[in-house]
């Protein structure tokens, strides 16, 4: 036999991968099992309930077998949860010769680099963490599939894109666990300290994120909005904990039943997270790569081969304890007396472990006081800057790819968590913002506040609670919630009335209640609807309300009007919205405007012509009062709680008062310079409280011509009357005519 | 051929190799001596690639050991311990090693493995120490590689066993010039398998050369002297003898008879003592236990802590 020498180098990294496989055959076998029990048994359990769905069996047989199915459910359940958790496991056991001498020997002195060996190692354990959920996934999907064509199970294919979305949420934070307990690994001499360290920083990541939202909230509250730490991907994306919770999120609030109509956070939120979840992943597997290959061989046994670790882990979770115990103190001395020898038991416990012993002991206190002062330090410098300017910061609008704003009795908007991308909503939206923080940190420059700022006039100002969500371009969600007054929002009404996501919220919806008008079969998405080909009643009504035509519309004609009205919308000037005349109203209160030449078109076109008010659309017949009530001189006052007996709830609206009323009453309350109806409730104060704030019933041609030139819409200024028709209010604004008209209506032309 | 140049390895503050300069020729037959600590299963391991020298160079054939395929397709180091090879059998180790290296030979394998009669399918945990090692050391050589490493290679083996695994380290040797290099505490077996050797003490070598001329170069001598004109004896000390230029490394006298280690051919040494006309001087050679108990003594260890001596 000649010795004989290979004349290049082989890569091995193939062959490591076969041969790891192999070594952890067995751990292999249990994820499988696990995962054949997990989404297939839940999948069957799926088929059967959907099985005696359809038999619509309400004996004590469905009852029985309801519950005979329970057992399984946790059983499918508990399954995907163990198998979960065997990322931590299946790192371990890749790694595990770091913790051995002769393993080390071993493995390390194959003929391979630290990178393949590493590489091997990470992905052959990723494979058998994985490979089992994909054939568990392809099982279930075959038995679901196959069951659907004999059950067919109404929404079954609707629904896929999310179940795939939401999987995809699973499979990256498995990911991710797996690659935090590789990198947990990786600084760990031990397995006691590797079984320790894995668990601790998949939790400390979390927590120490967590705890400095805690202490900016707690320490500098104005605008911070405390639980949306749970749907921003710096906590939801850089954690296996955090993933879970944006798996719920995301399981809770997207539109199962219709991907087209998504709700902002699954439709942009979810690309988002999903970039910075991997991203975030690479940096961890990055960072436990380089530990890998700076570590020494000799490291072996050593508790904590990269020390800095161990100390970070105690410093985030000694921050983490003094964090909560300061948020929920009650005395700041005893708070800080008990987080102090809390964390220092629980120290001087770990260092005792890690160093095996009393080994050069002194530096430990040394340790618990450089990170105790460090903590106080962060917590002291928390408060001084008032939160590190967290408060005061507002985005550019510029850096906003879309925000949403959520106002109570938001009446205008079609949905409260609606999502603009309109570059106007977006620049008036953070002008709003900019200028509550300004008003509550400069509060002497402004004549009124924000409500957060003076306490003890709570009830004086007309407040709106405002809750902001800004996603940025650069992945972030940033969510602020604010007491403003209602006139502050005027901008904001403007902007998203004349923007691109109302004219298609408010079409939809207009199509949506006409579909549903008169059917017994309700329809929640229009999309559904129009797959479906349903038509609808397309109901015309005047300015007092009184239906003027229903159209009978095909799915097609539908969208046809909806094409049109949607481009209206889109059309509208903000000095048409704010000037132009109702030409009619359709469903759900929308309104048209006589600059709204598609819909006026579409409605010409079946027909439809709606003319100026009369005076005998005002007069019910057979009735002698008129349906018609005019508040002349209304001055907008907030006024204290329960003046008018009204219970807590109705605090915050605005209310109008006749001119008549009690001078000196007036002067107690706070005169507001402008408002916008979108959050005015006057028609149902109106008619719940007594009619003598109406101080005019006639009906006349006067009466009709003021009804004309009245509008729906007031934003950002005084009207000089409030006119009542039916359940509908109109404004008449301060303009020299509607003056002439006022008066000849009191006096007669 | 293996190169150490001016190596050193720390282990944190500890430095175990200082400055080592260390050539190990092809086809040679190593061995590495040394005390308790001195650094031998570090060169083996640095030398395996496990290893990362602080600074110095560690080459097989001109190229860097550490992270380096190439370099450690050649090598296969054997470690002082077999528990890492607990869960496999014999015939799931060898797969194992085989997938590594690609110059594995079966046929050689299987004519060792029956040579020694070890199972194929029993878990290696259940073999004993001896069996663990026969195990290693037939795969080690059926992987053909160019560089053996063995830490304690003959631990562990009876007698019989010591002869038979010798013996297939000769036999490669001779076959395929595999170059081996052997640390152990055994110096017997050292000087019976190995052509060349170093002594590490400290960290550092004492010396490296061939075992035959090392031992041509040391002797233990006895040696009388006559007595003075005063018919007093003779009385010489350790000076006396290192003045003539021989390096003493040891020196003791029982009565008359003076018993000297030293180093230098016998012609030297002969040329050294003649001025001095002793009535007798007998060399002895030195067996290489022998020359390492007394070349420690000069750095000042304890021969009597050396463990296998």
């Amino acid at each position: 036999m000649t010795a004989t020498t290979s004349a290049a180098a082989k890569s091995f990294f193939g062959k490591r991968f076969v041969t790891d496989i192999l070594e952890n055959k067995k751990i292999l076998i249990i994820n499988f099992v696990l995962e054949t029990l997990g989404l297939p048994v839940i999948s069957v359990v799926v088929l059967i309930a959907a099985y005696l769905d359809k038999l619509n069996d309400t004996s004590d047989q469905y009852i029985d077998w309801t519950l005979f199915l329970l057992p399984f459910v946790f059983i499918g359940a508990g399954a995907i949860i163990i198998s979960i958790l065997l990322g931590f496991v299946i790192a371990l056991f890749h790694y595990n010769y770091l913790y051995r001498k002769p393993l080390v020997d071993m493995h390390y002195s194959l003929p391979l680099s630290n990178t393949q060996r590493f590489f091997a190692d990470y992905i052959s354990g990723l494979a058998i963490y994985l490979v089992p959920v994909v054939i568990s996934v392809i099982l279930s999907f075959v038995i679901l599939t196959v069951g659907n064509v004999f059950l067919d199970i109404e929404g079954f294919w609707d629904i896929f894109p999310h179940v795939i979305k939401s999987g995809m949420i699973v499979v990256v934070g498995m990911i991710m666990l797996y690659t935090i307990s590789v990198f947990a690994i990786t600084f760990c001499g031990s397995t006691f300290e590797a079984i320790f360290s894995i668990i601790a920083v998949n939790s400390i990541i979390p927590a120490t994120i967590g705890c400095v939202w805690l202490a900016i909230v707690t320490t500098a509250p104005y605008g911070m909005v405390g639980e949306s730490i749970f749907y921003s991907p710096v906590f939801t994306a850089t954690s296996p904990l955090g993933a879970t919770i944006y798996f719920f999120y995301y399981m809770f609030n997207a539109n199962w039943t219709d991907m087209y109509t998504l709700s902002s956070f699954d439709r942009s939120m979810y690309i988002r997270w999903m970039m910075i979840a991997c991203v975030v992943t690479v940096v961890y597997l990055i960072a436990a790569f380089l530990l890998y290959k700076l570590r020494k061989a000799e490291s072996v046994s050593k508790p904590y081969v990269y020390k800095s670790f161990f100390y970070a882990v105690g410093a985030m979770t000694v921050f983490c304890i003094m964090t909560v115990l300061l948020a929920i103190r009650i005395n700041l001395i005893s708070a800080v007396i008990s987080g102090v020898i809390i964390c220092g038991i629980g120290w001087f416990i770990m260092e005792v472990i890690a160093r095996r012993g009393f080994k050069r002991f002194w530096t430990a206190p040394l340790g618990f006081i450089a990170v105790m002062g460090s903590v106080f330090l962060i917590c002291g410098l928390c408060k001084v800057t008032d939160g590190f300017g967290a408060p005061r910061h507002v985005p550019a609008a510029i850096s906003v790819e879309s925000v949403s704003i959520d106002v109570n009795n938001a009446s205008l908007l079609p949905h409260k968590d609606s999502e603009f991308r309109d570059k106007n909503v977006i620049k008036a939206v953070t002008a709003l913002n900019k200028d509550a923080v300004d008003r509550h940190f400069h509060f002497d420059k402004y004549t009124y506040n924000t409500i957060d700022k003076i306490d003890s006039e709570n009830d004086k100002y007309d407040v709106q609670r405002v809750e902001i969500t800004y996603q940025t371009i650069y992945g972030s969600t940033v969510k602020r919630e604010y007491t403003v007054m209602s006139s502050m929002l005027s901008d904001v009404v403007e902007a998203i009335l004349c923007s691109d996501e109302y004219a298609e919220e408010a079409a939809t919806e207009v199509a949506l209640a006409s579909i549903n008008d008169g059917t017994s079969k309700y329809y929640g998405s229009y999309t559904t609807a129009q797959k479906e080909g349903k038509g609808g009643r397309l109901a015309v009504a005047n300015k007092v309300n009184k239906n003027v035509s229903t159209i009978a519309l095909s799915s097609k004609g539908l969208e046809e009007f909806r094409k049109a009205y949607m481009q209206d919308l889109r059309d509208m000037t903000p000095e048409e919205l704010r000037e132009g005349s109702v030409y009619c109203y359709l469903p759900n209160n929308y309104w048209v405007l006589d600059s709204f030449a598609n819909t006026k078109a579409f409605l010409a076109d079946h027909d439809v012509e709606v003319s100026a008010i009369r005076e005998s659309d005002i007069s019910t017949p057979g009735y002698n009062n008129a349906n018609l009530s005019v508040i002349n001189k209304p001055g907008f006052y907030s006024r204290p709680k329960n003046f008018f007996g009204k219970d807590d709830s109705y605090s915050s609206y605005y209310y109008t008062y006749s001119y008549y009323y009690d001078g000196d009453d007036v002067n107690k309350y706070s005169e507001v310079d402008a408002i916008t109806n979108a959050f005015t409730d006057t028609s149902s104060y109106h008619y719940s409280s007594s009619s003598s704030v109406s101080d005019s019933q006639f009906v006349s041609e006067e009466a009709a011509a003021l009804i004309n030139a009245a509008t729906p819409i007031i934003i950002g200024e005084m009207p000089i009357a409030i006119l009542h028709i039916e359940s509908n209010t109109l404004y008449l604004r301060d303009t020299t005519e509607n003056r002439a008209l006022l008066k000849a209506y009191y006096y007669g032309a | 051929m293996i190169e150490l140049k001016n190596t050193v390895k720390k282990f944190d503050s500890y430095t175990a190799l200082n400055g080592v300069d260390l050539k190990i020729e092809k086809g040679t037959a190593f061995g590495l001596l040394g005390s308790n600590g001195a650094g031998k299963s570090t060169i083996l391991r640095l030398l395996s690639g496990i290893y990362q020298q602080e600074s110095g160079e560690v080459l097989i054939d001109g190229e860097r050991v550490y992270d380096n395929v190439a370099a450690k397709q050649k090598v296969f180091f054997i470690n002082d311990e077999t528990v890492q090879f607990g869960g496999y059998t014999l015939k799931g180790l060898k797969n194992y090693y085989k997938a590594f290296y690609p110059n594995f030979s079966e046929e050689l394998f299987e004519s060792l493995r029956k040579r020694i009669n070890l199972p194929l399918n029993k878990k290696i945990n259940t073999f004993s120490k001896g069996m663990k090692r026969q195990a290693i050391v037939i795969i080690a050589l059926a992987c053909r590689t160019d560089y053996l490493l063995l830490d304690e290679a003959f631990d562990g083996l009876d007698p019989t066993m010591r002869i038979i695994v010798k013996k297939m380290l000769v036999d490669a040797m001779l076959d395929r010039q595999l170059t081996t290099v052997i640390s152990s505490h055994n110096l017997k077996e050292i000087n019976e398998v190995c052509d060349t050797a170093a002594l590490l003490h400290n960290g550092k070598i004492v010396f490296s050369r061939e075992i035959d001329s090392l031992k041509g170069e040391v002797h233990k001598i006895q040696a009388v002297f006559p007595k003075q004109p005063d018919g007093t004896p003779a009385e010489y000390t350790r000076e006396d003898f290192a003045a003539t230029g021989l390096e003493i490394l040891h020196f003791e006298k029982s009565q008359s008879i003076y018993y000297i280690i030293a180093k230098g051919d016998e012609d030297t040494v002969r040329a050294a003592f003649a001025p001095k006309e002793p009535l007798l001087l007998e060399m002895i050679p030195l067996t290489l236990e022998e020359i390492f108990i007394y070349e420690l003594e000069v750095l000042g260890y304890d021969s009597n802590d050396i463990s296998g001596s």
